[in-house]
C-alpha cells in the first residue's frame, strides 16, 4: 500500500492501476509494470533462442519455428518494451521535472497507455495463429506470404505506433507550456531534453512505418500489388520505408536512455554535469542527423551503389554529438565524490558497453566492413550492446533511481548490487562472444550452425543463463520492497531535480503550490544551494 | 496588408479582404494549371513539370500562412510543419532513386 | 479520491511567452505527423510512377471532374476560414452557415470522388489490378477519408456551435478544426498536382 494512503486509512490503491486513470503518475506505473511483463516474455522467447543456440544442430525447434521465436523477440522487446518504457518514464518524471500538475493531454495521455495491453495480446496471439516470421524487419516478399499472425503482427505494431505519437504530441506540449516559474529551456533537466528530441523523432518517423504496414496489410488483406515483383512491385521500397523509421526508433530507445544517464550521473557524483549546453545541442543533433542515415541497413540490399556513401558519411557524423556525451559524462564523474550506490553501478555499466555498442557501430558505419559482417553475428553483438548494455542498462538506473519517489520505499541496496553485478557479468558473458561469431561468419537467424561457431555459441548461452536468472533479485527486490520497504522520506538521494522537492510519491497534484526555480538542476557543491538544499 | 488587432491575446488577424484575395489567386491559380494540363495553352512537358510543382508549393503555402494563420503566429508552428516537409522530400527523392 | 487535476495550466505562462496555445500546439504537432504518413504513401506512389509507368491506366484519369472537385475542395477551406473569421467577431449565426456551406461542399467533394473512383473500376483501374492502382486508390482513398473524418468534426462543431459553445473569447475548437481542414485541403493541392497535373 502507498505510504499516504496507508497513512489516510484508504483501501489498496493498486485499483486504480487496472483502470482508465488520467493522472501521468499512475499512468506511468501502469506503463513501467506492463512493459516490464513484454522484457521478461522476450527475455523468455530469448532463453529458447540460446537453448535452441547452444550446440549446432536444430534439436530443440525447426527453421519455421526458430523464425517465429527470432521475430517475435526482436518485435517484443522493441515494440512492447524498450520503446514504451522510455514513455512510462516520461509520463512520471517530467510533469514532476518541470513543476507541472499532469501532463498537458491527461486524457489522450491514458488512451497511449491503453493502446498498448490490446497491443500486445494481439501480438502475442499471432503465436497461435501462425505467429509473424519474417524477423522484426518484415521483409518482403518474404512477410507477404507469411501465415496470419504476421497481418495481426502488422494490427499491433499499428496500435503502439499510435500509442508513441500520442505520447509524443503530449511530451512536446507539456514541454512548451506548462514549465515552472523560472525554468527557460537552458534551466530544464536533461532527462526532458532527452524527451525533447526523442518525441521529434517519434512524430516524423513512426508515420512513416504506419504508411509503410499499411501498404504490407493491404498487400495481404486486399490483394494490392506494392510488393509484388511480378507486377513492378519493389522490396527495396519496404526496406526504405522501413528503416526510414526504424533506424530514428534505435535513437528513440536510446535517447530517453541518454537523459536517464544525465540525471544519475551528477547525483552521484556529488558534482554538476559536464558540458549542460554541449548533451542538451547534442540529443537535438542526434535527432535530426538521426533521420537521415537509415539506408545504412541497405548496403548489401542492392540499392544504387552511389546512393550509400552519404549515408556512410550521416552515420559517421552522428558518432560526434554520441561521443560529446559520453566525454561529458567521464568528466562530471572525473574527481567527483562517487557513491556507488545501485542506479550509478548501472550507469557505470552502461558507459562500458554503450562505448562498446557504439564503437562497433562506427565499424558498420563503414561499408566495405559492412559488406563483410552485414547479417552476421558482428551486427546482433552490436545491437544488443547498445540495447541491452545501452538502454537496459539505463532503464534499470532509472528504476532504481526513481523507485523511492515512486513508491516511497527504499528498495535492498546489497540485493541491488547483486542484481547489477549478475546482469553486468551475464551480459558481456553473453555478447561479447557473438562478435568472434560474427567475424568467423556466423551468419544472423539460423537456427543450426558450423561447428567453427560452437565455442562462442557456448558461452553466450552461458552468459544468457546468468542473464536471465539475474532478473530474480530485482523482482524479488521491487516487490517486496514496494510491499514493506523502509519509508525514504522526500529526497533519499539528496538531489536538486524538482521532482525531489516533493513528497515520496507525490501528492495528486504533484506540489502543494507551483514549485518557484531559485537554482539550476545540476548545481552540486554550490554553498549557497548547499544551505537552502541542505545537501553536501 | 489590412489587418485588426485581437485585444485579450494581441495576436493580429488578417480581415476578410486578405481571404478573398487569397481564394481569388488560389481559383485563378487553378484555372490556369487546368489549362496548361489540357494544352489550352502549348508549352512543352519539360516546362510544365516544375511550373506545376511550384505553383502547388506556392498555392499550398498560401493556405498555411493566410488560412491557417501561419503568417501571423510564432515561428514554432511553421518550424513545425516545414521540417518534416523537409525530411519527406528528401526520403521521397531517396526512395524513388535507390 | 482528491481533486485530481485533469486539465492544462501553465500557471507561470511559459507556453505563452513562446506565443504557444496548448490546443494549436498539439494540432500543429498532430499535423506534423500526418504530413509523414501522407508522404509515406505520396512516395510509394512517386516511386512507382517513375519504376513502373502505367500510361495506358494514367490516361484514364478524367482531369475535368477531378478539376472542379478540387474547386470544390479550395472553396470549402474557403468557407471554413470565413467562419473563424466570423466567431472571432461574435456572430455565432455566420459561423453556424459557413460550417453547414463546409460540410456540403465536403460532400459534394467526396461524392466527385466516389463517382471517379466508379468510373474507372468500370474502365478497369481497380485497387488490384496494377501497381499504379494500388498507389492511386490507397493515396486518394486515405485522403478521401481524412475528408470524411472532416466532416463528421464539422458535423460536431457545427453541433456546438448551435448549443452555444462559441463565442468571441472562445474560438479555439474552431480554430483547430479548421486547421486540419485546411491541412486536408493542402493535401490535395499536393496530390491533384502530382497525380493529375504531372
Amino acid at each position: 500500500m502507498s505510504v499516504q494512503a496507508e497513512a489516510m486509512g484508504q483501501k489498496p490503491t493498486w485499483r486504480k492501476y487496472l483502470s482508465w486513470n488520467t493522472d501521468h503518475k499512475v499512468i506511468g506505473v501502469q506503463y513501467i509494470v506492463t512493459t516490464f511483463l513484454f522484457f521478461v516474455i522476450g527475455g523468455a522467447l530469448a532463453m529458447v533462442i540460446r537453448a535452441e543456440l547452444a550446440q549446432p544442430g536444430s534439436d530443440i525447434v525447426n527453421g519455421v519455428e526458430y523464425n517465429r521465436l527470432l521475430t517475435n523477440h526482436g518485435s517484443v522487446m522493441i515494440f512492447l518494451w524498450i520503446i514504451p518504457i522510455m514513455a512510462g518514464f516520461a509520463n512520471y518524471v517530467l510533469p514532476l521535472m518541470i513543476g507541472a500538475q499532469d501532463m498537458a493531454f491527461p486524457n489522450l495521455n491514458a488512451l497511449s497507455f491503453w493502446l498498448i495491453p490490446p497491443a500486445g495480446i494481439i501480438m502475442m496471439t499471432s503465436f497461435f495463429v501462425g505467429a509473424a516470421e519474417s524477423g522484426w524487419t518484415t521483409y518482403v516478399p518474404l512477410s507477404l506470404t507469411a501465415p496470419f499472425g504476421q497481418t495481426l503482427w502488422a494490427v499491433s505494431v499499428l496500435l503502439l505506433g499510435m500509442s508513441s505519437i500520442i505520447g509524443a504530441v503530449n511530451f512536446v506540449t507539456t514541454t512548451l507550456t506548462m514549465r515552472t516559474k523560472g525554468m527557460g529551456f537552458w534551466d530544464m533537466p536533461l532527462f526532458v531534453w532527452s524527451m525533447l528530441a526523442t518525441s521529434l523523432m517519434i512524430l516524423i518517423a513512426t508515420p512513416m512505418l504506419t504508411a509503410g504496414l499499411v501498404l504490407i496489410a493491404m498487400d495481404r488483406v486486399v490483394g494490392t500489388l506494392f510488393f509484388v515483383v511480378q507486377a513492378g512491385g519493389d522490396p527495396i521500397f519496404w526496406q526504405n520505408i522501413f528503416w526510414f523509421y526504424s533506424h530514428p526508433a534505435v535513437y528513440i530507445m536510446i535517447l530517453p536512455a541518454m537523459g536517464i544517464i544525465s540525471e544519475v550521473i551528477p547525483v552521484f557524483s556529488r558534482k554538476p554535469i559536464f558540458g549542460y549546453k554541449a548533451i542538451a545541442i547534442s540529443s537535438m543533433a542526434i535527432s535530426i542527423l538521426g533521420l537521415l542515415v537509415w539506408a545504412h541497413h541497405m548496403f548489401t540490399s542492392g540499392m544504387n551503389p552511389a546512393l550509400r556513401v552519404p549515408y556512410m558519411i550521416t552515420s559517421m557524423i552522428i558518432a560526434v554529438p554520441t561521443g560529446i556525451k559520453i566525454f561529458s559524462w567521464l568528466a562530471t564523474m572525473w574527481d567527483g565524490k562517487l557513491e556507488l550506490k545501485t542506479p550509478m553501478l548501472f550507469a557505470i555499466g552502461f558507459l562500458a558497453m554503450f562505448l562498446i555498442g557504439g564503437l562497433t557501430g562506427i565499424f558498420l558505419a563503414a561499408i566495405p566492413i559492412d559488406l563483410h559482417v552485414h547479417d552476421t553475428y558482428f551486427v546482433v553483438a552490436h545491437l544488443h550492446y547498445v540495447l541491452f548494455g545501452g538502454s537496459v542498462s539505463a532503464v534499470y538506473a532509472g528504476l532504481y533511481y526513481w523507485f523511492p519517489k515512486i513508491t516511497g520505499r527504499k528498495y535492498n541496496e546489497p540485493l541491488g548490487k547483486a542484481h547489477f553485478w549478475m546482469n553486468f557479468i551475464g551480459a558481456n558473458l553473453t555478447y561479447l562472444p557473438l562478435f568472434l561469431a560474427g567475424l568467423l561468419g556466423m551468419p544472423r537467424r539460423v537456427a543450426d550452425y558450423s561447428p567453427e561457431f560452437a565455442t562462442a555459441n557456448m558461452l553466450a548461452t552461458i552468459g544468457a543463463i546468468i542473464l536471465g536468472a539475474s532478473t530474480l533479485p530485482f523482482l524479488y527486490n521491487a516487490i517486496v520492497s514496494w510491499a514493506r520497504g523502509p519509508k525514504a522520506g522526500d529526497n533519499p538521494w539528496r538531489a536538486l531535480t524538482l521532482e525531489w522537492t516533493t513528497t515520496s510519491p507525490p501528492p495528486e497534484n504533484n506540489f502543494d503550490s507551483p514549485p518557484v526555480l531559485t537554482h539550476g538542476p545540476y548545481d552540486y557543491g554550490d554553498p549557497i544551494v548547499q544551505l537552502e538544499n541542505q545537501t553536501s | 496588408m489590412s489587418t485588426h488587432v485581437d485585444q485579450p491575446t494581441g495576436e493580429t488577424h488578417p480581415s476578410t479582404r486578405v481571404y478573398v484575395v487569397v481564394f481569388i489567386v488560389l481559383a485563378l491559380m487553378t484555372a490556369v494549371e487546368l489549362a496548361l494540363s489540357m494544352d489550352y495553352f502549348v508549352v512543352p512537358r519539360n516546362l510544365l513539370t516544375p511550373l506545376f510543382l511550384a505553383g502547388a508549393l506556392i498555392k499550398a503555402s498560401l493556405v498555411a500562412a493566410f488560412y491557417m494563420h501561419l503568417k501571423y503566429d510564432t515561428k514554432f508552428y511553421t518550424y513545425i510543419i516545414v521540417i518534416p516537409v523537409i525530411l519527406l522530400i528528401v526520403f521521397a527523392i531517396m526512395a524513388t532513386i535507390s | 479520491m482528491g481533486t485530481h487535476a485533469t486539465g492544462y495550466k501553465d500557471p507561470f505562462n511559459s507556453g505563452k511567452a513562446l506565443g504557444l496555445n496548448h490546443t494549436k500546439l498539439g494540432m500543429w504537432l498532430f499535423l506534423a505527423s500526418e504530413v509523414m504518413f501522407f508522404g509515406g504513401l505520396l512516395s510509394a506512389f512517386l516511386h512507382y510512377r517513375v519504376s513502373a509507368p502505367a500510361p495506358v491506366e494514367d490516361a484514364l484519369l478524367d482531369i475535368t471532374l477531378v478539376g472542379i472537385n478540387t474547386f470544390i475542395l479550395l472553396t470549402s477551406s474557403f468557407t471554413v476560414v470565413l467562419g473563424f473569421g466570423s466567431i472571432q467577431a461574435g456572430n455565432v449565426k455566420r459561423l453556424g452557415f459557413f460550417l453547414g456551406a463546409t460540410i456540403v461542399l465536403g460532400v459534394l467533394f467526396l461524392s466527385g470522388q466516389v463517382y471517379e473512383f466508379y468510373s474507372l473500376t468500370q474502365e478497369g483501374l481497380t485497387l488490384t489490378s496494377s501497381v499504379f492502382g494500388s498507389s492511386f486508390y490507397t493515396l486518394t482513398g486515405f485522403h478521401g477519408l481524412h475528408v470524411f473524418v472532416g466532416i463528421l468534426w464539422a458535423s460536431y462543431v457545427l453541433l456546438g456551435a448551435l448549443r452555444g459553445k462559441y463565442s468571441s473569447e472562445s474560438t479555439i475548437g474552431v480554430e483547430v478544426f479548421g486547421l486540419y481542414w485546411h491541412f486536408v485541403d493542402i493535401v490535395w493541392i499536393v496530390l491533384f498536382t502530382l497525380i493529375y497535373l504531372i
